[in-house]
Order: structure tokens, then sequence, then C-alpha cells
């Protein structure tokens, strides 16, 4: 068991935001949050970061990589070469993810050379080799298209099968949802 | 149309028009012609014993020392602005009082404390970066620990690798920028210390040089410093400017979300 939260719910301005929720996550499982915009799914990975209060309990048995949708993901400075190795620079996998995905010739541009989507791939490819066994993905398939998308979310849930690595994954997009997840939790 | 043609015509219509006015007015004692501005300074300027050249060198020289001690302020002041929330919230307090004071206002003030020397126009530097500038880069520096601080956090930087390899890279643009306004406005505050009070210190310096010549009614020569130094602000804003443009293209601006 990679994370167990028991009875919680996230807290803002004294009000709980929703029905207490229990969530485990084991290794090569993906569980999808999914809700409406507002429901209070992006507070759940901020109190898994101690940036929130809650209630209930939350037990992490292993360290997590984050991606978020709204904030600067790699450095617009560095290549994407040097973004990606920033996260692990032992781990030379990146390399042949990079080339099932058709991403590796792309490798040493900046991430301002790369359309929104190729990044979006490369961030996600990031989070598989960062090493940590936790990872806590926020609505991170938006930038692409639906066909891209279905490719990207079936090899990335195979990737996580393969490392033996756990997702939670914030979407509100239910055919996301049903490509990748091996659970569900509606908000 | 391409910029450099555009500002190379607005360039030439002013020339036009500054003949115009000469041939005009047909007073080389109040207005000279262009020409007889730029005979004077290219005579001046090849000659090193001339007292225009001599003027450029103090000039130059005291506006570099107090560039230095600027930017040297600048960043001793942000080590503790960045450390001690007290302190930065003071100097934002400090800043956002002296702004609107002319600092060439509080210049006597600085003559009858300190004395007619070097020390003052040092002491008048520091006040003056101690406002704005100061202001400019906390608030340039919190907006970059905004936008950057997740990913650091998620990436596991140490503070050394925080400042290297994001902080730095993020703010180089912006620190560009506010050497630009920082030698601005001492340029200005220096030449109308100078022009009023001579070269603290002793020495010669240009707008002591307009001042003495103005007091002679060699109005050429007032006319070719003022070209001069017009033409000395022009280019240094215009290597600042590439060199923001530069470090803009390669570390992006990177501070604004």
């Amino acid at each position: 068991m990679l994370l167990e939260i028991k009875d919680f719910s996230p807290i803002r301005n004294n009000i709980s935001l929703f029905k207490k929720k229990d969530i485990i996550l084991n290794p090569g499982e993906i569980i999808c949050i999914l809700g409406a915009s507002g429901k209070g799914k992006t507070s759940i990975f901020e109190c898994i970061r101690k940036k929130c209060n809650f209630e209930g309990t939350i037990k992490l048995n292993s360290s997590f990589f984050s991606i978020w949708q709204k904030t600067n993901q790699f450095f617009p400075w560095f290549t994407i070469r040097k973004n990606i190795l920033f996260a692990n620079r032992a781990d030379k996998k990146y390399l042949s993810i990079a080339k099932r995905w058709k991403l590796d010739h792309l490798l040493d541009r900046y991430p301002d050379h790369v359309s929104g989507g190729q990044l979006q791939r490369f961030i996600l490819l990031r989070a598989v080799i960062s090493g940590h066994k936790i990872l806590l993905c926020d609505e991170s398939l938006n930038n692409l298209d639906s066909f891209s998308s279905f490719k990207i979310a079936n090899d990335f849930k195979n990737l996580i099968k393969q490392e033996n690595l756990g997702c939670l994954w914030i979407t509100h997009n239910e055919k996301e949802c049903k490509i990748l997840s091996t659970r569900v939790i509606k908000i | 149309m391409n910029q450099v043609i555009r500002y190379s015509i607005f360039t030439l219509v002013i020339v036009v028009l500054w003949q115009v006015s000469y041939v005009v007015i047909d007073n080389a004692f109040i207005f000279p012609g262009l020409i007889e501005i730029f005979r004077y300074l290219i005579h001046a300027l090849f000659d090193p014993g001339n007292l225009l050249v001599k003027s450029v060198k103090g000039s130059v020289m005291v506006l570099f020392d107090c560039m230095l001690l600027g930017i040297i302020t600048v960043l001793f002041l942000l080590i503790f602005t960045t450390k001690f929330t007290i302190i930065k919230e003071f100097f934002m307090y400090l800043g956002s009082i002296l702004n609107p004071v002319p600092t060439f206002a509080l210049f006597p003030i600085f003559l009858i404390v300190i004395g007619y020397n070097k020390i003052t126009l040092y002491a008048l530097t520091i006040f003056c970066v101690s406002g704005f500038t100061l202001v400019q880069l906390i608030g340039n520096i919190d907006s970059a620990k905004n936008i950057w601080k997740d990913q650091v956090e998620n990436l596991k930087f140490n503070t050394i690798q925080s400042l290297f390899y994001v902080y730095l890279p993020a703010l180089l643009p912006s620190f560009v920028n506010v050497i630009r306004n920082m030698f601005n406005q001492l340029f200005r505050i220096l030449f109308a210390v100078e022009t009023f009070f001579g070269l603290l210190g002793g020495g010669f310096s240009l707008g002591g040089l307009m001042s003495q010549y103005s007091g002679s009614f060699k109005t050429t020569e007032v006319y070719a410093i003022l070209v001069l130094v017009m033409l000395f602000g022009l280019i240094i804003n215009i290597l600042l400017e590439l060199a923001y443009r530069k470090t803009k293209q390669r570390f992006k601006d990177a501070i604004r979300n």
C-alpha cells in the first residue's frame, strides 16, 4: 500500500469541502478522482502536500511527485532533456519512453519550441521516471487532442503497471477516466 | 517599415528642423547650427588636453563608481530583505515614502550633513537605490518565488540548486531592466548635481563644464555638451535594451506567469 487516506475531507474557511472519503492506493493502480470544477479535487493534493487543512488521516508510505495543470512545469531556460534529468539523473529510461512516444528528436529543444501537447507528454514522462512511487496528476492530458490523449493515456497506464507506481489522477473528463482508471472516486 | 529605418528618418527630420531653425533665428549666439556643434565636438574630443575630454573622463568615472556602489548596495540589502520579512516590509514602506520625493531636492541636506565631497555623491546613490530600485527588485523576487516555489519543492532542490537553477535565471532579465532604470536615475541626478555644484571632490565634470561655458556665453560649447550627454545616455540605453532583450530571449520573461 503506497497511500492510505481515511475519513478524509479538506477544510477551507472552517468548512469541509466534501463528504468524507477513504482512498487506498496500491502499486500498479491509477485512481481517478472525478468531479466538476470547484468541488475540491485539487485540495486533496494540497492536503497531501501539507498546504491545506483537512479532517481525517493521510498516511504516505512512499515519496510523491506532482504534476499540476496551472503552474509552470518546465524551466524555459533549460532544454527538455535537462528538465527531465532534474527529476532523475541516474535513470536513462526516459530515452526509451521518449522514443516510443516519438518525442526523442525533441529532447534538445527548449520547452517553448515544442507544442503544448508535446510538452504535456514530456511532463508525464518526467513524472514516471522521477523515482517516486506515488504520482499526483492534476488534469494532465488537458492540452492533448482526443486521439493523442487516448494513446498517451494507454501508454501511461501500462508504464504505471510496469514500474509498479501508484497514481492519483484528477480529472473532470469521464472518457479519460474510463481509459486510465483502475478505480474511480467521485466528488 | 523597419524600426531602424523609421528612427533614421525621425533623426533626419530633427536634423532638418534644427538647421531650418538655425537659419530662421539667424543668431548663432542663441541657436548654433549642428555643423558648428559637431565641428567643435570632433575637434575637442580628439584633443586629449582639451577640457571636454577631461570632463568626460571625470563624469564617466563618477557615474561608473556610483553604478557599482548602487549594484553592491542593492545586492547587500537584498540578502537581508529576502531573509527577514520585517526588513523587507520596512524597505517597501521606505520606498513608498521616498518614491515621490525628487532625490535632487534632498541634495542640499546631504551637503550640509556630509560636506562638499565625493562621499555626498555616494550617499546620494545609496539613498536613490534603496528606494525605487530595491522595491522593484523585491517585487520581482516575490513574483519569481510565487511562480517557481512549487516546482522547486517538487524537484527537491536545496537552496543552492534553487538559486542557480531557478531563481537567478528567472530574475536575470529583470536584473538587467533594473540596472537600466538605475542608470537612468543616477545619470539624471549626477548630471544635475554636477551642473549646479561641479564635481564634488575636485576635478572636471561635464555638468560643471557646461555651467562654466554657460557663464562665459560660449553657446556652441554648451549645446555641444548637451548633445554629447544625450548621445551618451542614448547609447547606454540602447546597449542595456539589447542586453535586456537577449537575456529575455534566453531566459524568458519567467516572473510573469
